[in-house]
């Protein structure tokens, strides 16, 4: 396991240094002053000597590996520069904007592997019934589905019409109980849910249908084995493993998606500050906003991959090639 | 990574002539066939349908400012006035047509990409492959809308954008396939006959990954309709005097909450149905080439 | 044995329990290291709170700072004058003054006993203070150009100050509505970036800061010891949303209890949402279609004018507002200064196409307009916050094919661009109350960097007659010269004029103090936010 992890560790500078690339190439195209990009909006004040010597400071004088290397080493130290509207910290913005992002994708995943394996061992233990067709229907359409129009549908029919949740933002003004905070995930949560479960759940379904069809199922069934004994203790886990791996695949699906939830239901997380940092071409969030996202996905890969060779030794033994 | 046991197919055994094969099976698959169906419909509908429809997709009219779905405007009209069923169409228009260049660009870039790699001696590849692994790390959704920030938007943008963002799965699934390929023996034996790179990649490498590559494909016309939708609707997306069907849901947000339910119903449908249909047909293609090889999904 | 027969099925070993066990844990630790405490305190609910939806942020709350509205923030800054429910200039913080005879020496006495929210007496050195920072070049206030022509200002006693001038400036005591900012707090500061912008703005209005979640809200609490009585209310909220659909699902919802509402949302209000919509019949508040004149298409006067001819304002009147406006041909339609006799330009497309014919466009085979090789094609622009500018822009567009002009409507996020730089926009403005305010800044060409004219507009004979304006202490005679201002506007025009709104505010029942008077551009129906109240609610 050891030996896994730090090759898996290596794995992950190309990728560092690749978002790093991205995120810096970001603030070096922007249009627009450099120096304004850094100090914020109040640049076009500033007299032409005050510019100058500014510029200087930045290093904007400077060949672009050297500004790249003052860049990194402003990120690592965590300055990641100052909003172009208002000339606010971004590192303060972006960190509660990620906790907010955090709690959307921790509760996806959670109700995503309660719901997919419940369903998923639903349809697939009634194979060819009409409760196998509609999941399976259900997880098809749910998948081709826009993220932002299941959110808008869900807005306007449980928020507008029923009026049982509320449409928008995290807490109400005044009343930050637990309960209102559930209140307010419930409809962003039941998006992000919809729309990324479809192949969890066919993936579920799939494994436990070969499983039940097998030999394997008779064999146990004849040494003595209880039903649910072979299903909590061999169905389940088995079923877990493409799950967990596709979960790591999938998962810049699952935050692009989150990032578009938080957009229609004015979640005030991660993805909401980067799509008003690129509507409004605030360059320098927008760098950030990349940056922490790259490390973000990166982590969860990480993790999920991880997680699948702890458990699955053979993997592990196999992955040098 | 593990990701290539879940994409594994089962190629080892080559059928004498593989196209035929799948397509006479293809149609006895159900679902599959709806898929179909439902693409050839909604091609006809937005090439031909328009021009029966018969109403000017940018005409305003004030009298009949959010109408509902009449005789004269079968869709109802947005808060212009125009007719909702026209602009759908022609939202179609462009949905697929970003759909389809997009994709054929990614499949073209990614299949270069993944053949090289895997026809790539080892020190070559294996930092193609990180590459490859650290830029399918971004969130496609991420990539797009940072590259719609910069410069003008214009169809041809777009296409070049999403497609720019999307080849990252295909190119791993090519080097799967090709690295696969590189060991059965009909490929070594044209080796040692000494058949040109060129000609080995496409008379014995190309054809035999078609099947794969044809079920990746589907799938992404869709997920490029997926995107296109979304970076429209967020006004980054199709300049925003093209209709297209993101266009229309961003319009409808506004009209829906005053009764014009029309104006969001109908575009979101039709996204839905585009998708499906595509999924449903890259489904069974799969299905067809592996029965025993269940679906990671689409 | 039973591994034995898991290993021929699938070939591995899985541990079922720790592996549920990992993935809880994981999502537990992911969703506390996201929770975050409760910010606010518990407020009870008791007391008297009025929300207000607000589409934009304010940057900061200085109101000497950056480019501030005059009408924009009357909770916790007051000026030296306001004006009133008939849109007179009535003094505030000021008593009683006095002009000499030339108009180049005022002397102002101020209302005495007045505190700061942090119990300081106010005094006349605050004033002199404020003026001095606002004219203070390396501060940025964007209000330098409003009080140019204040060469000195005195402290004749604590109560007293004097404002001479180079030249007489009629719209001075109007001028003297900015929100004035305390010495004690911000001398010797950094203007530009003291927390006071952001986190301790200390005024004298009504209302005193409490919080500011930045892209939320911005709360501010009563203060009892307004020197104009108590207000009513004991706190406003001001959330921002500037999504309109948003505000409108939140104002139905109860979540907010006054909003902004365009004209086609009116509908979506049921009598059962327990909202009264309040229509302002006639309002200063205008919107056109702003030229760049550093673009070729439009430096030649007859391109202009037959853009004008082009436009059938009332079919944007009924097409974009639904009925809820008035067609408009200049600025100051409803200001006291507005002429009632100007030639209009009305929708006359014969009309446009000679013009454009003798200023050399030929129409060429897709039916637009060219001119040696070039079409007349343009970009206009319209902030996507805003659907009625969206809807504006295209039905104009529309109208300009007719004539063979091509305007490509662009939908952008106003925050994405400098108006500067775009070809053509759908801006708005327009002031109820001094013309000065709405001409100077935007029309007159030697303002620079400092002052609003983004168009570029250039035109000699309306830079001297804005001056005269400016200078000319009768009444009367200010009249004739913005009105020949306003003929001047039509025949050379900086904006293609296009309609007057009338703004509606959707209110909840139960909150009392909406009063009608005519708004301009950004004033806010809580310019007496003083008097609001919300009766009949716990």
């Amino acid at each position: 396991m050891g030996h896994y992890l730090i090759i898996r560790m290596v794995g992950i500078v190309p990728q560092l240094f690749l978002i790093s690339l991205l995120a810096f190439a970001i603030m070096k195209a922007a249009p627009g002053d450099p120096v304004a990009a850094l100090v914020g909006g109040s640049a076009e004040f500033m007299s032409e000597a005050d510019h100058q010597r500014v510029a200087h400071n930045l290093g904007l004088d400077r060949s672009l590996i050297v500004q790249y290397g003052m860049w990194v080493n402003n990120v690592l130290q965590g300055d990641l520069g100052r909003s172009l509207k208002d000339g606010r910290e971004i590192r303060s913005m972006l960190f509660e904007g990620l906790a907010a992002t955090l709690i959307l994708v921790g509760c996806a995943w959670g109700v995503i592997a309660l719901m997919a394996v419940s369903a998923g061992y639903w349809a697939g233990s009634r194979r060819r019934s009409w409760v196998d067709y509609i999941v399976s229907a259900c997880a098809l359409v749910s998948f081709a589905t826009p993220t932002f129009w299941m959110g808008l549908i869900l807005i306007l029919v449980f928020s507008v019409e029923l009026d049982l949740f509320p449409s928008a933002g995290q807490t109400s003004l005044g009343d930050a109980s637990f309960v209102d905070q559930l209140q307010h995930l419930v409809l962003p949560l039941l998006t992000i849910v919809l729309t990324q479960i479809g192949p969890y759940i066919r993936l579920v379904r799939g494994s436990i249908q070969d499983t039940l069809l097998s030999d394997f199922m008779r064999a146990a069934r004849a040494r003595g084995l209880t039903k649910s004994t072979v299903v909590w203790r061999y169905l389940f886990p088995n079923a877990l493993t493409p799950c967990i791996t596709w979960a790591g695949f999938s998962f810049p699906l699952l935050v692009g998606g989150t990032f578009i939830v938080e957009w229609v239901f004015g979640w005030p997380g991660m993805g909401r500050l980067f799509l008003q940092a690129a509507m409004g071409r605030n360059y320098p969030l927008l760098m950030a906003a990349v940056l922490i996202t790259g490390l973000l996905v990166i982590a969860g890969n990480l993790f999920a991959d991880l997680l699948v060779a702890w458990l699955n030794p053979k993997l592990r033994r196999g992955y040098g090639r | 990574m593990a990701v290539e046991r879940v994409l594994e197919l089962d190629m080892d055994r080559v059928p004498a002539n593989p196209r035929t094969e799948i397509v006479t099976a293809f149609f006895r698959h159900r679902t599959a066939m709806a898929g179909l169906f439902g693409l050839i419909a909604l091609i006809v509908l937005s090439t031909l349908g328009p021009s029966v429809v018969g109403h000017d997709p940018t005409a305003t009219d004030i009298l009949a400012i959010y109408a509902s779905p009449s005789s004269s405007h079968l869709l109802g009209t947005d808060q212009l006035g125009r007719d909702l069923l026209t602009r759908l169409l022609y939202g179609g228009r462009v949905s697929l047509l970003v759909g389809l260049m997009a994709t054929l660009m990614a499949t073209v870039i990614g299949c270069a990409y993944g053949v090289f790699s895997g026809m790539a001696p080892k020190w070559l590849e294996y930092p193609m492959m990180q590459l490859l692994d650290a830029l399918h790390a971004i969130p496609v959704i991420l990539l797009v809308i940072v590259s719609e920030v910069f410069g003008e938007s214009s169809l041809i943008k777009m296409v070049l954008v999403i497609g720019l963002a999307s080849w990252m799965g295909i190119a791993r699934m090519a080097r799967t396939e090709c690295r696969r390929l590189m060991e059965a023996d009909f490929v070594k034996g044209a080796i040692v006959a000494g058949a040109s790179p060129t000609r080995l990649v496409f008379r014995h490498l190309l054809p035999n990954m078609f099947a794969p590559l044809i079920v990746v494909v589907t799938v992404g016309i869709g997920q490029a309709i997926l995107l296109e939708s979304t970076l429209s609707f967020l006004n980054l997306g199709v300049p925003t005097t093209v209709p297209s069907w993101g266009n229309l849901l961003g319009n409808g947000m506004s009209s829906v909450l005053g009764g014009a339910w029309w104006t969001v119903l109908f575009p979101g449908i039709m996204i839905v149905l585009t998708v499906l249909s595509m999924n449903l047909v890259g489904d069974g293609l799969r299905d067809l080439i592996d029965p025993k090889n269940r679906s990671i999904g689409s | 044995m039973e591994d034995g027969l898991m290993k021929k099925r699938s070939g591995c070993r899985i541990r079922a329990l720790p592996l549920v066990w990992m993935t809880v844990f994981f999502v537990l630790i992911v969703i506390v290291s996201g929770w975050q405490p409760t910010s606010s305190e518990a407020r009870p609910m008791s007391e008297k709170t009025l929300v207000v939806a607000r589409s934009g942020e304010p940057e900061w709350l200085n109101p000497v700072a950056g480019h501030q509205h005059p009408d924009s923030d009357m909770a916790l800054f007051r000026g030296l004058f306001k004006i009133d429910a008939k849109n007179e200039l009535v003094p505030d913080m000021a008593q009683s003054w006095e002009v000499s005879p030339d108009g180049r020496i005022y002397t102002i006495r101020l209302r005495p006993h007045i505190r700061w929210h942090d119990g300081i007496p106010f005094t006349a050195e605050d004033v002199r203070f404020t003026l001095d920072a606002i004219q203070n070049p390396k501060n940025h206030s964007g209000l330098k150009t409003e009080v140019e022509e204040i060469t000195k200002v005195e402290v004749v006693d604590s109560l007293t100050v004097r404002i001479s001038l180079s030249r007489p400036l009629a719209p001075l005591l109007s001028k003297l509505r900015i929100g004035l900012i305390p010495k004690h707090l911000l001398e010797g500061k950094d203007f530009n970036t003291d927390p006071f912008n952001h986190v301790r703005p200390v005024g004298t209005g009504p209302f005193k800061f409490a919080e500011w979640k930045r892209g939320e809200y911005l709360v501010l609490v009563a203060n009892p010891d307004f020197y104009g009585g108590r207000p009513k209310l004991d706190r406003i909220i001001y959330k921002f949303i500037p999504d309109p659909n948003v505000r409108l699902v939140q104002l139905k919802k109860g979540e907010i209890d006054i909003a902004l509402i365009s004209p086609k949302q009116v509908s979506a209000i049921r009598p059962s949402d327990g909202i009264v919509v309040e229509v302002v019949e006639k309002s200063a508040d205008y919107r056109v279609m702003m030229f760049n004149f550093r673009h070729p298409l439009f430096q030649d006067v007859r391109v202009r004018q037959a853009v004008q001819y082009a436009t059938d304002r009332q079919t944007l009147v009924d097409g974009a507002l639904l009925g809820y406006g008035h067609p408009a041909y200049g600025p100051l339609q409803f200001n006291w200064a507005g002429a009632k006799e100007i030639p209009r330009h009305n929708h006359d497309l014969k009309k446009a196409e000679i013009l454009l014919h003798e200023a050399g466009w030929t129409r060429g085979n897709d039916g637009i307009l060219e001119k040696e090789g070039r079409r007349f094609s343009f970009h206009l622009t319209a902030g996507s916050n805003d659907p009625l500018r969206v809807d504006l822009a295209t039905l104009l567009a529309g109208q300009l094919k007719q004539v063979g002009i091509e305007a490509v409507v662009e939908v952008k996020d106003f925050t994405s661009f400098k108006i500067q730089e775009v070809e053509a926009l759908i801006l708005g403005g327009g002031f109820a109350d001094e013309p000065d305010d709405d001409l100077y800044r935007f029309f007159s060409s030697h303002l620079g960097k400092e002052g609003r004219n983004y168009s570029g507009y250039q035109n000699d004979t309306v830079d001297r007659l804005l001056e005269e304006g400016r200078s000319t202490l009768n009444p009367e005679a200010r009249k004739r010269i913005y009105q020949e201002i306003q003929r001047e506007l039509i025949v050379n025009p900086p904006y293609n004029f296009l309609v007057y709104l009338k703004p509606l505010y959707a209110v909840r029942k139960g909150v009392a103090g909406f009063t009608h008077k005519i708004f301009g551009h950004k004033t806010t129906p809580l310019w007496n936010v003083e008097e609001w109240s919300v009766e009949g609610r716990p």
